[in-house]
């Protein structure tokens, strides 16, 4: 009974997103556009040696860093859905059937995590193919982009449960990604201090997951770094995952 | 853009591509700033064009620019392309007599000479469906302008047969009133008077009074004489109403129709009695092409607000046909008067005819004076 | 001039939208880092600013569109050419104000020559005028104002990209200048950098006519009357 309804909920929602063309034309064909606008430039720019067993070092860098700011961006899909089923006059549909909130929640984030994780592989593969961007170990770097989904779902989560208004739930989540991004050195050089350095290095999810995809190929010499990373991105994971159970208890319930 | 029409759209697009290949161009040759000069002036000359659709002779403004930008950017003759198909397009070709002068005295080069004629042919096709489209537009709308005012004749004519019939039923009850007031009327009163005098007289000279009541008697005679030949007069010789329909059901050789009246005919004005006919007659038409019936019925209800005439027959559809001009006539003038007509084409012929009675008028007090 | 008066009136009653346009640039200018190194892309950055501020105001004629006030409007006897007129310039003269305030701060903060500040208004005032004019032109093509918003939001980015704001015009390849040289900012960068000195004085003059060439092109294209 459980799974059937989570079966509808997942499936559901699934084809809700899947009608959304506009958003899976941003969420794909614009990363891979701006890595190959900046990788161009990059290109023009660098001194150093741009191809490297084969790969293009610089849209490497350009299209880890494009992939993950959209895949941590990605949760805005899930704020949209929670936001028309459980805070619009919506909700009152819903919890008339007789399909407990959780259940619906559930189904939402499994949707929304398989469609950013699907949208995530598109800019991987269209990234190698097209331009000869390098993903390190592939099955790595797709546990990455699934576990940072999975943050970004969650962390969405949290800020439409604090914020109930949709719309600054967005630029907050907006503003965290390209926080992350930023702090994560992918916009200017930083200042060289000690604190700009943890951020650059394990400050952020985003920095973790970079760390992770870029030491799980030949640009490492030991993996030890790689699962620090992974183990930390995984807790992460879990700690926000915590937070929603207590949160979800008193705000959804 | 969605009420635009296609060779318009097809323009647009033939001029924004044009732009752009011209900007490709641009962008290959030489990148000289005096181009991009030529390409912003052309796209604002055309969107002028557009916003403005009289200012067409901003062509000559175009041609001038991309002559002076030829000597400085040689491609930018190019553009001459796009001048010629919008000259055309637009129904103006002597306008670009100048740069096809310059350009012939230049020698140009086959591209060119091939894309001056290419955009000569999608300006002048574009033109030609347009102005095919113009006139069948027009066709369109002159049949469209007839249809509207043949309808309108005819729903005036329905209208003015109601009107006539009114009016004929007013103007013929005032000759009755004038007729009966004028000759019987007067008669009658006479009697009266001398009646009221023969009471006086009786208490006091009798055969005065015997006289006074002969008198009477003789005008009472004289007047029912003159209503006698007054109703006589007005008795029309062909039959109407009730008559009209019993007759046709009599006349129908092919079957016999049997005629069932309930409620008072009287009540029911003249002017409906003609469309009743027209009913029984085009059913009993119909009956005798379409069906091979042995038995017809046709039943006559009238109440207080409407009349309702039903035929129907026991015979069995020969042929699917569609219903004819006379039934669809029907319609209309039952419609006119705020009644209906419909007809039943599946199985076997039948037809119901249901018409209002407007008791409002009839029994209006200026009605009955 | 009530058209004008009553589109001033209603620009300066939105909150959010004066915060926008005084207080972020007012607290751009004191960020010294952005202005007086080698390669400052604070002037650029104000130049989007600029952008945003006009697309901002420019929404209040797509909205009169989208809610068929405008049809209201056009009963009146006013024409189209008034109407247009009065409330573009209404928003050119808050936006010019801005210029006015930054460029006046800055010339205190950082010694700015007059010649500089004088040339460096200018441009703005121009690509003011321009970023209007684009901003007409671009709601005019729209009916929703939620798919305004999130085509402008890309295109933005890719003008910015392109345009020389993020990354300085002499870094980028020449295929993609020659795609930004399609767009509006690209010229006002180019006419900083002659403001700053790193271009000649004859391009400060292209650039200038360029944006108005463009000025013209989207004025022509937004400014027809749509009754919805």
């Amino acid at each position: 009974m459980m799974w059937e309804l989570f079966r509808l909920n997942f499936w559901h929602y699934l084809r809700r997103l899947s009608r959304d063309s506009f958003g899976i034309l941003i969420f794909v064909a614009l990363p891979l556009i701006l890595v190959y606008v900046l990788s161009l430039v990059g290109a023009q720019n660098t001194e150093g040696q741009i191809y490297f067993h084969g790969y293009n070092m610089v849209a490497t860098h350009i299209s880890v860093g494009m992939m993950l700011l959209f895949q941590l961006n990605g949760g805005i899909y899930l704020l949209n859905c929670l936001n028309h089923d459980f805070i619009k006059p919506m909700k009152w549909r819903l919890n008339a059937s007789p399909c407990h909130v959780y259940m619906s929640v559930f189904g939402a984030v499994a949707a929304c995590l398989v469609f950013t994780v699907a949208q995530g592989i598109l800019i991987v593969s269209g990234s190698t193919l097209l331009m000869g961007a390098y993903w390190g170990n592939l099955w790595i770097t797709i546990m990455v982009i699934v576990i940072v989904s999975t943050i970004s779902q969650l962390l969405n989560i949290i800020l439409l449960l604090c914020i109930r208004n949709l719309s600054a739930a967005e630029y907050m989540s907006w503003f965290l990604a390209w926080s992350m991004a930023v702090l994560g050195g992918m916009m200017f050089p930083l200042p060289d201090n000690a604190f700009f350095r943890f951020m650059r290095q394990y400050g952020t999810p985003f920095s973790l997951a970079r760390n992770v995809i870029q030491e799980s190929g030949f640009l490492a010499t030991t993996s030890a770094s790689m699962w620090n990373s992974i183990v930390m991105l995984v807790g992460l994971t879990v700690f926000l995952a915590m937070i929603i159970v207590l949160l979800g208890r008193r705000k959804l319930g | 853009m969605n009420n635009m029409p296609p060779y318009e759209k097809i323009a647009i697009v033939y001029r924004a591509m044009a732009m752009i290949s011209l900007y490709v161009l641009w962008t290959r040759t030489g990148n000289e700033m005096k181009g991009l000069l030529v390409f912003l002036i052309l796209l604002i000359l055309m969107l002028l064009r557009w916003r403005f659709p009289m200012m067409k002779w901003t062509l000559l403004i175009d041609q001038a620019v991309t002559i002076y930008a030829s000597a400085l950017w040689e491609s930018s003759l190019f553009a001459s392309a796009l001048i010629v198909f919008d000259a055309l397009y637009l129904g103006y070709p002597v306008l670009i007599i100048p740069v096809l002068l310059y350009i012939a005295f230049n020698r140009p080069d086959l591209m060119l000479a091939i894309l001056l004629m290419q955009s000569v042919f999608a300006g002048l096709s574009l033109r030609g469906w347009r102005n095919q489209q113009q006139i069948s537009l027009k066709q369109i709308d002159d049949a469209g302008k007839k249809f509207y005012e043949s309808e309108n004749l005819k729903q005036e004519l329905l209208l003015a047969n109601v009107q006539v019939v009114r009016m004929a039923e007013l103007s013929e009850r005032s000759r009755i009133a004038g007729e009966i007031h004028d000759h019987a009327g007067h008669e009658i009163i006479a009697a009266f008077m001398s009646l009221q005098t023969t009471q006086v007289l009786l208490e006091n000279d009798i055969s005065q009074a015997k006289e006074m009541l002969r008198e009477a008697t003789g005008r009472l005679q004289s007047g029912i004489v003159k209503i006698r030949d007054a109703v006589h007069n007005l008795t029309p010789f062909t039959e109407t109403g009730i008559d009209a329909l019993r007759k046709l059901c009599e006349e129908f050789k092919n079957c016999p129709v049997e005629l069932m009246v309930y409620g008072d005919p009287h009540k029911v004005p003249v002017h409906l009695w003609v469309i009743l006919e027209s009913c029984l007659k085009e059913a009993l038409t119909n009956i005798l092409r379409h069906t091979e019936a042995t038995n017809a019925r046709a039943t006559l209800d009238i109440t207080r607000h409407i009349v309702r005439l039903c035929i129907e027959n026991n015979g069995i559809k020969e042929s699917d046909s569609y219903p004819g001009l006379g039934l669809n006539n029907l319609r209309l003038r039952a419609k006119a008067i705020g009644g209906s007509v419909s007809y039943d084409l599946s199985d076997r012929f039948s037809l119901v005819c249901v018409l209002p009675i407007e008791r409002a008028f009839y029994e209006h007090p200026d009605c009955r004076r | 001039m009530t058209i004008f008066q009553f589109a001033l009136i209603r620009s300066l009653r939105n909150k959010i939208l004066l915060l926008l346009l005084y207080a972020v640039p007012l607290a751009m200018i004191f960020i010294r880092p952005l202005w007086t190194s080698e390669n400052s892309m604070g002037f650029s950055f104000y130049a989007m600013i600029i952008m945003f501020a006009a697309f901002s105001l420019v929404r209040s004629i797509m909205s009169d569109r989208i809610t068929g006030t405008v049809v209201r409007i056009f009963a009146a006897p006013v024409t189209t050419l008034r109407y247009f007129f009065q409330s573009l310039c209404a928003f050119w003269l808050i936006i010019s104000v801005q210029i006015f305030i930054l460029v006046t701060a800055g010339t205190v903060l950082y010694n700015w020559e007059v010649g500089m500040a004088v040339r460096l208004t200018f441009s703005y005032v121009i690509f003011t005028v321009t970023a209007i004019a684009f901003s007409l032109a671009w709601d005019s093509m729209f009916r929703s104002k939620m798919m305004s918003d999130s085509v402008f939001s890309i295109v933005t980015s890719f003008m910015a990209l392109l345009g020389g704001i993020f990354i300085p015009i002499a870094m980028l390849p020449d295929f993609l200048r020659n795609i930004g040289m399609v767009f509006p900012v690209y010229w006002v960068s180019k006419s900083l950098l002659s403001v700053q000195g790193q271009e000649t004085s004859s391009n400060y003059w292209l650039s200038i006519f360029i944006m108005i060439l463009f000025a013209a092109a989207f004025l022509l294209y937004g400014s027809k009357r749509r009754l919805e």
